[in-house]
């Protein structure tokens, strides 16, 4: 369907040895290490380089001012993606092409902004860049527009033309340097640029500023005033469409041919005869071809001859005949010898309403994705791209858009911008955010949090897991537990969070005091987690309870945690001797059931110790140590039981 | 592209492999002197060698990273026979903060009698597992049950391939639909053996890994082997290095509901490149697969793309100049910005589908005017939150273009 | 007219903060500074809103911000206060704080003072997440948990808390001279009194049981003891602290983080707050308690107001608006004061009629003609 425009791949010199030896590489995010090496050490081993080489892609996001351009035009996407399918066409098309301005205007303010720079810069090399980027820029521009006048806002016959004009005028300014330039020498009518700027005034159509040039020039010559003053009244009447007017497209044509016909006869009989500019620009006038082309230098472009020729033999041109006059005229206008260049297929493809071919072009020749992807989406919601189905089930539109926003990945700050292109690729958009967003490095818990808003938004549960569970870990190797904790129970990471928790319990061991209080006392529901959270969240409670004095309850929780089995076998013995100081207050805390309960705790721990078999890595004296406490935990129980039994007799009776 | 910094290694040999970690702030490098070296990029964007010790007592063929919930963790295998799983270690010194860091050897995987050719990490979703093979033929998968503690690898599989191994690619799915899966290339040069890239499949029910496809088109030495991400799709892509550049698609067949034999796969070739001329080294995707890159005996790498039509293409190489450094030592970042070629061949290319840069005819230079009415919001914008949420609607930009030389936009006349 | 202006920087905007103007006068601010993140490269900038030569004044569309003076910073500009009319105090996330000079003369920025690696971990470095000034006094606060005092005139430290906090803490302010508040990734307040030598807070405040993260504070500039914070719900929280440990009025604002709350310093019956959600919000109350019932809110805020308790002692006309809490009394508004847009506004600051904001758009805004 579409021809390849067949190029060769461009080739970047790394400097390294070529002959001999391989070029290693390996992907990065943003860009490609690539190193010297030898695969198989067969061959000659002479020295390698051990230098490595950082090769990034795309020039063009490292550029501050492009930077603007991505940002503007982001905002006006995602503006764009919100437009109701269901409003009325009409409406539809006054705000695409609202919309089709306000990227045109970020382009512009782009440029001026960049040729400013190139101007100021007193860098050769960056003048040269930022002039580059200037020129592609133009032509973007250049094409956009059109695209403007052809496909969004679908100019009929009549209007067209007048929109062409505005085109050209548009991308054609210099004649306006020009004029001011002879406007402010001391004689306008007598500098030497004088009828180049009257000639290009009439060849863009702008025949009011043409007839204000000429008056300057016709005081200076009274004797051939007669013959300015025809000039004169031909410029004027020369008929313009008005759209929107009374005036029908046929009473227009109608109108125009008459004054054509005046203009003719006065060729034919010769007015214009004495003076030979005047001549010429009544053979403009009447579209004389070879009189156009032989003003090629003030045309400068055959889209330009194109317009000033329509402008003057069809200014009634139908949209559908438009790729015939612009096929011949730019055979008439390129010389045999010259070969087109990419931005003349371009714009005859456009011409030719070919609009695939167009994006297609502008994807080779432009090198630019931030270019392809925008217009192409906004000519998708235009509905001028029948959906291709594409081999992998993508279509161009979406192609685009995920080459650019992949690019904006690349980038240590613009990756932000790519998360809405992604939103709006409906195939694989959310596959490759995926891919790309947890790759964001993580370098402050800022950044975390945005990232994970950004996931969260999306219900990307597993990159939510994967990024909490990676702060849980450094926050972990950095030793700060409670900031691990809280990430892992964000991450609803039950096995981080028990391991945090044992590390906690620990900790209590070891000191004797908890730490991060503040965090410990507030767990609240997400205690529930993991039942070491909740084990490490009652154990605390307990000793608070403990603090505040109120023993019964304190008593309570603490028999609860081992006979509902929240607390770890390995720390019974630790809850066992938190229970002495209770079982040795002077009134009766734990009951006779409870004491039952107790003992038979001890009980169980005991045997499965000695089950274990003698103290397999335990000291002789850590061992005592332990006979020791079981034998007053046994006395203690003891003496509470009988203290309970004799008091609850007592009530009892 | 371009070459927007060189670093100086500083190995005392060949650099055989370097990697990055998974959010780029990190590498490593490995070399034939034996060592490892880490590096870390800074908050400028610079790089600095902030470990450097001797891993192996043989040449470094490879080294990768854990994925980072299991914390800061490199494996690397060696001619020496070994594979080994290093852990950064944080203590009470100030070390880092004189940038430099300390990694400590966790494990040694001694059970290959030949040289470990390749070690890499298995999926994450599947735990912490390591996998080598090695030039007997063995592919070895470990586990580290406890994530806290990496000096327990228990072996887990051992798989025997019959040829030499020379690479594994783990399939990075993680979609239930698809059973762990890796794919391992041999660099036998006997065509007669048969096919030399083998897709393995666990098996949920015997709990063990078995052979699911051969390849039996690639029969020449392979050395390099890699799986795309998934993308979503039913079918896997898969990248390999042999004589030339290949990229097949194993589409699974559909399998009946009581079949607990492996998969069965329908092959297609999609793409074959010969640009290299010889044999092809390396082969790897970018993170969202949309490019394979490639390194061959031409002493080029090569980047391949697909366009939207699925037609793949070299869309750009990167060569060396023919000027190794030499000079270069010590200072990391030696090099200034920019050493590429100029931007008309070079920039952008990576990106594929284009492949060139046209000039453009000299267009006029823009007039400058000035710039002003970035965003003005139209006055209904601004409301108060009684009224109807704010309806995110295209900014009317009031006419920018106004300045004498610049002919206005067609908006500001009409409308 | 109500202008307000986007300045595209290619930089992401962490923080904006105006150049404070002397008391007496009545002088509108004319200079701001903002911080930039996640950039390969960070800088500080300074801006003036003034015309330079006057040559865009006939184009009616004065003030377009224009740089003045940049300087690198090590890192992502965390917080950004100024200590006075010259210099400006940083937070990085390298742990550094730094101190820069700003030289009106010759429009340069230097480093007068820097302390790097305050916040840290046993080995690396941690962000430094909130500063606040009192000139000479520099408090900061960090992922690490620490709280560390500074003095301008001096190079050591003159005080660090450590273990201030299990949590990150997120934002600090000063109560009164020898008072601050934290908030923290669990949903804390935490007072400190710098006039005990203990390292423990002298009062926890929190939301009940939620553990939402608060992620910005401000101080009410007359009432000591009313505080709004904002948390990772976009919720807006009026605290009274000599009232109870739980919040005085909660209102949704925003629908993720609000990443700044700032009292108007001279009308605080307005307060602006703005958020990862893209938007910035202006809320305005009444201070007239007897006032006819109005409109509660909007329907973006609904008001869930304790009952109105009034202080001890307290005269009426003293009470905050934000405190007469009924909502069926009080009247609130609220609106927004940027077009609709999607990317993060992670900064504000409003002093007189100027307000300046900070996107990862890569815009600042500047708002000459707030309504206050």
């Amino acid at each position: 369907m579409m021809e390849e425009v067949d190029v060769e791949p461009a080739v970047t010199n790394i400097p390294a040895a070529n002959a001999g030896k391989h070029l290693g590489f390996a992907w990065g995010p943003g860009d490609i290490l690539v190193y010297e090496t030898l695969y198989k050490s067969a061959g000659a081993k002479g020295p390698c380089s051990s230098a490595i080489h950082e090769v990034r892609k795309d020039e063009d996001i490292y550029s501050p001012i492009l930077r603007k351009l991505f940002n503007e035009s982001h905002h006006i996407f995602v503006g764009l993606q919100t437009i109701r399918e269901d409003l009325p066409s009409k409406n539809k098309k006054s705000q695409f092409v609202s919309i089709s301005k306000n990227y045109r205007s970020v382009i512009r303010a782009c440029m001026e902004e960049l040729q400013q720079a190139a101007v100021s810069t007193k860098d050769s090399e960056v003048a040269t860049q930022y002039g580059n980027q200037v020129s592609i820029l133009l032509a973007i521009e250049l094409i956009w527009n059109l695209c403007e006048v052809l496909f969004i806002d679908v100019a009929h016959a009549g209007v067209l033309l007048l929109q062409l004009l505005d085109w050209v005028r548009l991308h054609k300014a210099d004649v306006d340097e020009k004029a001011s330039e002879v406007l402010q020498s001391e004689s306008p009518a007598e500098h030497r640029n004088y009828w180049d700027v009257v000639v290009s005034y009439v060849l863009q159509g702008r025949l009011e500023e043409a007839r204000q040039m000429l008056i300057k020039q016709a005081t200076l010559q009274p004797a051939a005033r007669n013959m300015y003053k025809l000039m004169d009244s031909l410029l004027s009447k020369m008929p313009f469409y008005t759209p929107g007017g009374i005036q029908t497209l046929t009473e227009f044509e109608v109108k125009w041919r008459h004054w054509h016909d005046e203009v003719d006869r006065c060729l034919q009989d010769n007015s214009f005869a004495s003076n030979q500019h005047l001549e010429f620009i009544c053979k403009i006038l009447v579209g004389d071809e070879d009189t156009l082309l032989a003003h090629k230098d003030l045309l400068g472009t055959w889209y330009h001859f194109l317009v000033t020729r329509l402008l003057f033999c069809h200014p009634t041109v139908k949209p559908t005949e438009l790729h015939y006059y612009a096929q011949s005229c730019m055979t008439m206008f390129l010389d045999s010898r010259s070969v087109p260049e990419p931005l003349d297929n371009i714009l005859l493809a456009a011409f030719e309403f070919d609009i695939h071919q167009v994006i297609k072009d502008c994807s080779i020749a432009l090198n630019n994705w931030w270019f392809v992807a925008h217009l192409t989406d906004l000519l998708d919601h235009c509905h001028l791209l029948q959906s291709h189905n594409l081999h992998f089930g993508s279509n161009l539109r979406e192609f685009l858009l995920l080459e650019y926003a992949s690019g904006l990945f690349t980038h240590n700050s613009l990756w932000q911008l790519a998360v809405d292109y992604f939103d709006h690729c409906p195939e694989f958009g959310r596959v490759y955010l995926e891919l790309q967003i947890e790759r964001v490095p993580l370098d402050t818990e800022h950044k975390a949090l945005k990232v994970l808003r950004i996931c969260e938004k999306r219900q990307m549960s597993e990159q939510v897991r994967s990024i909490c569970k990676i702060m849980a870990m450094r926050a972990l190797r950095n030793n700060r537990l409670g900031s691990a904790l809280s990430w892992s129970i964000r991450a609803k990471d039950a096995a981080f969070a028990t391991l945090i928790s044992e590390r906690f319990l620990q900790d209590y061991c070891a000191r004797g005091t908890f730490s991060d209080l503040d965090l410990i006392d507030n767990l609240g529901p997400a205690m529930l987690l993991s039942d070491r959270l909740t084990f490490l969240g009652k154990y605390r409670e307990f000793h608070k309870l403990y603090g505040e004095n109120r023993f019964r309850e304190a008593a309570k929780l603490l028999l609860s945690l081992m006979t509902a089995k929240i607390a770890p076998r390995s720390f019974w013995m630790t809850l066992l001797t938190d229970a002495l100081p209770l079982l040795e207050q002077k009134e009766v805390i734990f009951s006779a059931d409870q004491t039952h309960e107790l003992m038979f705790c001890l009980e169980e721990l005991t045997s499965s110790l000695s089950n274990t078999g003698p103290g397999t890595d335990r000291t002789m004296q850590e061992e005592d140590i332990e006979t020791t406490k079981v034998e007053l935990l046994r006395l203690a129980l003891a003496r509470n039981l009988a203290m309970a039994i004799v008091k609850e007799g007592t009530v009892e009776s | 592209m371009f070459v927007a910094r060189s670093i100086a290694a500083d190995h005392k040999d060949l650099i055989h492999d370097v990697s990055y970690d998974f959010h780029g702030r990190r590498m490593a490098t490995c070399s034939s002197d034996q060592s490892v070296k880490v590096w870390d990029k800074t908050e400028n964007g610079e790089w600095h060698c902030t470990a450097s010790w001797k891993t192996h007592s043989g040449s470094v063929w490879r080294v990768t990273w854990a994925h980072p919930e299991f914390g800061q963790v490199l494996a690397s295998c060696s001619f020496d026979r070994t594979a080994a799983v290093w852990e950064e270690i944080v203590g009470e010194s100030n070390d880092k903060q004189r940038g430099l860091s300390h990694w400590i050897k966790r494990t040694t995987l001694v059970d290959s009698r030949t040289s470990v050719t390749d070690v890499k990490f298995a999926p994450k979703h599947m735990g912490l597992m390591l996998t080598t093979c090695s030039a007997d033929g063995v592919v070895r998968i470990y586990e580290a049950p406890d994530v806290m503690n990496l000096s327990q690898w228990s072996l887990q599989h051992e798989i025997s391939c019959k040829l030499s191994c020379s690479c594994i690619s783990w399939n990075p799915s993680s979609s239930r639909a698809h059973p762990p899966m890796f794919a391992v290339g041999s660099d036998d040069n006997n065509v007669s053996c048969g096919g030399k890239v083998q897709i393995y499949e666990y098996n949920e029910n015997t709990r063990k890994y078995s052979k699911a496809e051969t390849l039996m088109t690639v029969t020449d030495a392979v050395h390099d082997i890699a799986f795309a991400p998934n993308l979503g799709r039913s079918f896997h892509v898969l990248a390999i290095a042999t004589k030339d550049v290949r990229i097949f698609k194993l589409v699974p067949m559909r399998k009946e509901s009581t079949s607990t034999g492996p998969t069965m796969f329908e092959v297609q070739i999609v793409a074959q490149f010969d640009n290299h001329n010889s044999q092809v080294w390396r082969v790897s995707w970018n993170i969202t697969s949309t490019l394979l890159a490639s390194s061959g005996d031409d002493g080029c790498v090569r980047l391949w793309k697909a366009n939207y039509m699925d037609n793949w293409k070299c869309t750009g190489i990167l060569k060396g100049d023919g000027s190794p450094l030499t000079g270069l030592s010590g200072q990391p970042t030696a090099m200034s910005t920019m050493m590429g070629s100029s931007v008309q061949t070079s920039q952008n290319a990576i990106n594929g589908m284009s492949a060139g840069r046209y000039f453009f005819p000299p267009l006029e230079p823009p007039t400058v005017g000035t710039r002003y009415g970035h965003l003005l919001p139209p006055s209904s914008l601004i409301e108060h939150c009684e009224a109807e949420p704010v309806q995110p609607q295209p900014l009317a930009l009031p006419h920018r273009l106004s300045s004498k030389t610049l002919l206005s936009l067609p908006e500001a006349e009409g409308q | 007219m109500e202008s307000i202006n986007a300045k595209y920087v290619s930089q992401k905007i962490s923080k904006t903060r105006w150049r404070p103007v002397s008391h007496s006068s009545l002088q509108q601010p004319d200079i701001f500074a903002t911080g930039s993140w996640d950039n390969e490269e960070n800088k500080v900038s300074f801006w003036s809103i003034l015309n330079n030569g006057g040559s865009e004044v006939e184009d009616g569309f004065e003030g377009d911000p224009h740089l003045l003076c940049e300087q690198r910073h090590d890192g992502d500009v965390m917080d950004l206060q100024f200590l006075d009319q010259d210099r400006i105090v940083t937070a990085s996330s390298t742990g550094a704080v730094t101190i820069f000079r700003h030289h009106q003369n010759t429009q340069t920025v230097s480093v007068s003072q820097q302390w790097v690696r305050a916040h840290r971990y046993p080995c690396d470095n941690a962000p430094c997440t909130g500063v606040v000034c009192s000139s000479p006094e520099i408090v900061t606060v960090g992922e690490d948990g620490r709280i560390i005092v500074f003095r301008a005139d001096q190079e050591g430290v003159i005080r660090v808390i450590e273990n201030a906090d299990s949590s990150t803490i997120h934002a600090v302010t000063y109560l009164r001279t020898t008072e601050i508040l934290t908030v923290n990734s669990i949903g804390q307040l935490k007072l400190w009194d710098f006039r005990q030598q203990n390292n423990s807070p002298s009062q926890i405040l929190s939301l009940s049981g939620d553990r939402v993260p608060l992620h910005c504070v401000d101080r009410h500039p007359n009432q000591q003891h009313v505080v709004a914070t904002g948390g990772q719900d976009g919720m807006l929280c009026v605290w009274d602290v000599r009232q109870g440990n739980t919040p005085f009025s909660l209102m949704e604002a925003h629908t993720a983080e609000m990443w700044e709350v700032h009292f108007h310093p001279t009308n605080p019956d307005h307060l602006f707050t703005c958020s990862e959600d893209g938007s910035l919000l202006h809320w305005e109350t009444s201070s007239h308690v007897d006032m006819p019932s109005f409109l509660q809110g909007g329907r973006n805020s609904s008001m869930m107001s304790h009952s109105a308790v009034l202080p001890p002692g307290g005269n009426q006309s003293l009470v905050s608006a934000w405190l007469s809490g009924d909502s069926t009394k009080g009247r609130l508004e609220t609106t927004h004061m940027l077009p609709s847009q999607t990317l993060p506004v992670n900064s504000l600051d409003v002093l007189g009629q100027c307000l300046v904001c900070g996107t990862d758009g890569e815009a600042v805004f500047v708002n000459r003609q707030v309504s206050v």
